[in-house]
């Protein structure tokens, strides 16, 4: 069975070595049938990683321990959805499964795009095979999934306890779909170079296909931090650890990027930058994957200071220069077809919106490799923690919340003074009701003020907008105010789906702000003692030990009060698993939109007392509810309107017609449109 | 009307510098191993350095609790010299930190030839790490011949 996976991946490189033969040949002939013959191959790599996965899940799931992978991955006692995923918890099987993913990819790719974009698709399916091309390299040759042992264990070595977490099961996926999608985009942009088709074309077509990765690098990163919240045990979600980095920073620049292209989609400008953020994008992902499984810089994290390294090095510096070679040689071609023409204006907020998105991703950047950079030049590896990131990275912050509540209000190319007075009038009443309101919750601390203001003030201009547009529909067209909201977010998605967005990012805001004043205390307490702590009382009633099949826990129970009233039985526990001799920490939180009283059962000494280390963390479950808005929302953008479908059918029925399907010629490099 | 959006870029990218050289003068640590640690230490004054300790691993059977299992001292080893360590820190270590974990601490370095760690870090235990692959081929082997 472990064979068949092996060979399919082989013929799956076979098969990417041919499409991008196949398509690349058939654009500079304009012969439809060998483009569609190259599209067809990327169906058969799917097909053929599908039948690569099945092989090593299988063997995964009937515990054959003399593959490796399996039995360096899991056990015989761990729980069935936990030996599922570790198709994807170990080394060479992520890569295999990442590379399935891209294969994924790129079968919607084909299939939605049968009968649209057709000079764009041979170039963006040529692209896309050579991504598949590199990852069934890598798993051929330095990430093998397949290989065997000379014997058969009896038992594999297993998954640490503590990644059997749901949220670790789900979160791992989550990201590699994130960051392998992010070829997507590159890859019609490159199509769009070669083609020489450099009209908006290609960023309509990618900008879906950006909407997806970035979804789902924004939600694998949430997961990420609420897995690391529950079970890590430090009252924290985001420790700015490289590997946290490394996915965080394309969706910076893809963030960028989703703002920059209205601007050319409207004006024809920054056609040049929007090239640039998508090989940059791009290029963050790679780097970001080479740089979790290289060893460059140490993480908390674990990844093998494995081989793949190098690969990387030559992937991405080969992808990097065809890149900056075409997108010189096309330069001429892609001048601004406008100016700027005031400093007031929706264009000069996006832009501001890019440099600071991007200041953010150099701080980022610059964190993760200051070791690398200062032991290059100094000899001396200085690292720099959190409170470096958090420093720089909170006053850049500030100037985009800022921006997110202004750019609405500004006029696209200019505005007049008279206008920006009416328009922010009410957001900054926002801002005002929101600093007194912080100011009066929680202690006072000018940035956490700052930042609970701006996010009053970005609520007042979303509101605002939504307001305006509800009642001017109300007026044209007689419908209720809450039937022309949901007319609103049903017709025009992009711009009132794209508002809900930021009021995602704004409660997002509201609970990183949190952060800012969040207390931590340790405290030994004996049976039945009662200690205050801000406005609670907690009280240790009692602790108990058992013996659970594969584990001992020590769990201890406190009753938590507020001024006299009863909230809730706290059960903090410590569990050791015996198999991996590992401890947990199991942590007790109640939980309120204002803040968590977040309990941890440190240990307990002879006499029965216990040590308790507790984090009073404001405004966590903001958190929570804006990510949780913001993949709805996101996902609610990018699904298509019936314009987007009709579209889709008008291309559909000018292209079935052979005759015109492809014109020899319009394909080419040399033509130039 | 050009001038303006230079005059911006200029403050933005100033600012940045500004946010980045401040950043890292209040949060830096030299990284050493642990080698270039005792060397240092016999020549040059590290104690008023914050320290960054990596590379090193915690020697079996060294950890001694406090009395409600918080904060340890321990030593760690690079497989040739060792280094008594004490964590002075507030959180409780993380799950990771046991026997023969790889560890990256972060602190100071005493008079007293003792490294107080405030941070410690213990590598994810996850299975393509720790004790290598071949160790465990190895070990296997035998069991089955046996």
């Amino acid at each position: 069975m472990i064979d068949v996976g092996y060979f399919a991946l082989c013929l799956a490189l076979a098969m990417a070595g041919y499409a991008i033969f196949a398509s690349i040949l058939g654009a500079r002939r304009g012969d439809e049938g060998l483009i569609r013959s190259g599209e067809n191959s990327v169906l058969v790599v799917f097909g053929l990683l599908s039948v690569s996965v099945g092989a090593l899940w299988y063997a995964i799931l009937t515990h054959d321990f003399q593959v490796q992978y399996v039995y360096e991955n899991s056990d015989r006692s761990m729980p069935t959805q936990y030996v599922v995923a570790s198709l994807w918890g170990g080394q060479n099987g992520s890569v295999l499964f990442w590379g399935w993913m891209l294969s994924l990819y790129s079968v919607g790719v084909v299939l939605f795009n049968r009968y649209r974009y057709r000079p764009l698709m041979p170039y963006v399916v040529s692209g896309l095979a050579t991504y598949s091309f590199f990852f069934c390299l890598l798993n051929l040759f330095v990430a093998d999934p397949f290989q065997q042992l000379p014997f058969s264990p009896a038992d594999g070595r297993g998954l640490n306890p503590i990644l059997q977490h749901p949220y670790m099961a789900i979160h791992p996926p989550m990201l590699y779909a994130g960051m392998v999608g992010m070829s997507v985009p590159f890859a019609f942009a490159m199509a769009a170079l070669m083609s020489g088709q450099l009209d908006n074309t290609w960023l309509r077509a990618a900008r879906r296909w950006l909407l997806i990765p970035w979804t789902f690098l924004g939600a694998g990163n949430l997961l990420g931090g609420a897995w690391a919240y529950l079970e890590l045990g430090w009252g924290g979600y985001w420790g700015w650890d490289p590997v946290e980095n490394a996915s965080f920073m394309p969706w910076l620049a893809a963030t960028a990027l989703l703002h920059s292209m209205m601007i050319q989609e409207r004006k024809g400008m920054l056609k040049v930058w929007n090239m640039v953020l998508v090989f940059f994008t791009y290029g963050m992902t790679v780097f970001g994957t080479f740089l979790t499984r290289s060893g460059v810089v140490s993480s908390v994290h674990s990844f093998a200071q494995s081989d793949l390294g190098p690969f990387f090095v030559v992937f991405m510096s080969v992808t990097a220069l065809i890149a900056i070679g075409l997108l010189v040689f096309r330069l001429p071609q892609l001048k601004s077809e406008n100016q700027l023409e005031s400093f007031a204006s929706r264009e000069t907020a996006f832009l501001l919106n890019n440099w600071i998105l991007l200041g953010i991703l150099f701080a980022v950047l610059w964190g993760t490799l200051f070791p690398v950079l200062s032991e290059a030049f100094t000899g001396d590896k200085i690292t720099v923690g959190a409170p470096f990131f958090n420093s720089v990275i909170t006053p850049l912050s500030m100037g985009l919340l800022l921006l997110t509540g202004a750019g609405p209000l500004f006029a696209w190319r200019r505005t007049s003074a008279a206008s920006l007075k009416r328009d922010f009038a009410v957001p900054i009443a926002a801002t005002i009701v929101a600093g007194v309101a912080a100011a009066t919750l929680y202690e006072l601390h000018t940035y956490a003020i700052i930042s609970l203001s701006l996010c009053g003030f970005v609520a007042g201009s979303v509101g605002l907008e939504f307001y305006r547009a509800m009642g001017s529909r109300h007026r044209s067209t007689g419908e209720s105010h809450l039937r022309a909201l949901g007319s609103l977010l049903a017709k025009s998605k992009r711009r009132y789906g794209g508002y809900v967005v930021h009021v995602a990012i704004l409660l997002l805001f509201v609970g990183f702000t949190g952060q800012a004043f969040s207390i931590d205390k340790e405290m030994v307490l004996s049976y039945g003692e009662t200690k205050r702590i801000g406005h609670y009382e907690l009280t240790y009633e009692t602790l108990a030990h058992s013996e659970e099949p594969g584990m001992s826990i020590s769990a201890a129970a406190l009753s938590l009060h507020h001024r006299g009233e009863f909230l809730c039985t706290l059960v903090p526990e410590r569990r050791f698993y015996h198999s991996s001799e590992q401890n947990t920490t199991e942590v007790a939180i109640y939980s309120t939109f204002r803040e968590d009283f977040y309990l941890i059962l440190v240990g307990s000494a002879e006499d029965g007392s216990a040590k308790f280390q507790i984090y009073i963390n404001p405004l966590v479950n903001w958190v929570w509810t804006g990510g949780i808005l913001f993949v709805l929302s996101s996902i609610w953008t990018m699904w298509p309107t019936r314009r987007d479908r009709k579209l889709a059918a008008a291309d559909r029925a000018s292209l079935r017609d052979p005759a015109v399907a492809i014109r020899p010629g319009s394909v080419g490099p040399a033509a130039t449109a | 009307m050009r001038y303006k959006f230079v005059v911006g870029s200029v403050v933005v990218a100033a600012g940045l510098v500004f946010l980045l050289i401040s950043g890292v003068r209040q949060s830096s640590a030299r990284h050493l191993t642990l080698d270039m640690l005792l060397q240092q230490a016999a020549s040059s004054e590290l104690s008023n350095q914050r320290l960054q300790l990596g590379g090193c691993t915690v020697v079996d059977g060294s950890i001694q609790w406090d009395e409600y299992r918080h904060r340890p001292e321990f030593t760690v080893t690079d497989g040739e010299r060792h280094l008594q360590v004490r964590y002075t820190g507030n959180a409780v270590l993380p799950d990771t930190f046991r026997d023969k974990a790889l560890v990256v601490l972060e602190g100071r370095f005493t008079s007293s030839n003792q490294f107080e760690a405030d941070l410690v870090f213990a590598k994810c235990p996850s299975k393509y790490e720790g004790e290598s692959y071949d160790d465990h081929v190895e070990a296997l082997k035998y069991e089955g011949q046996s």
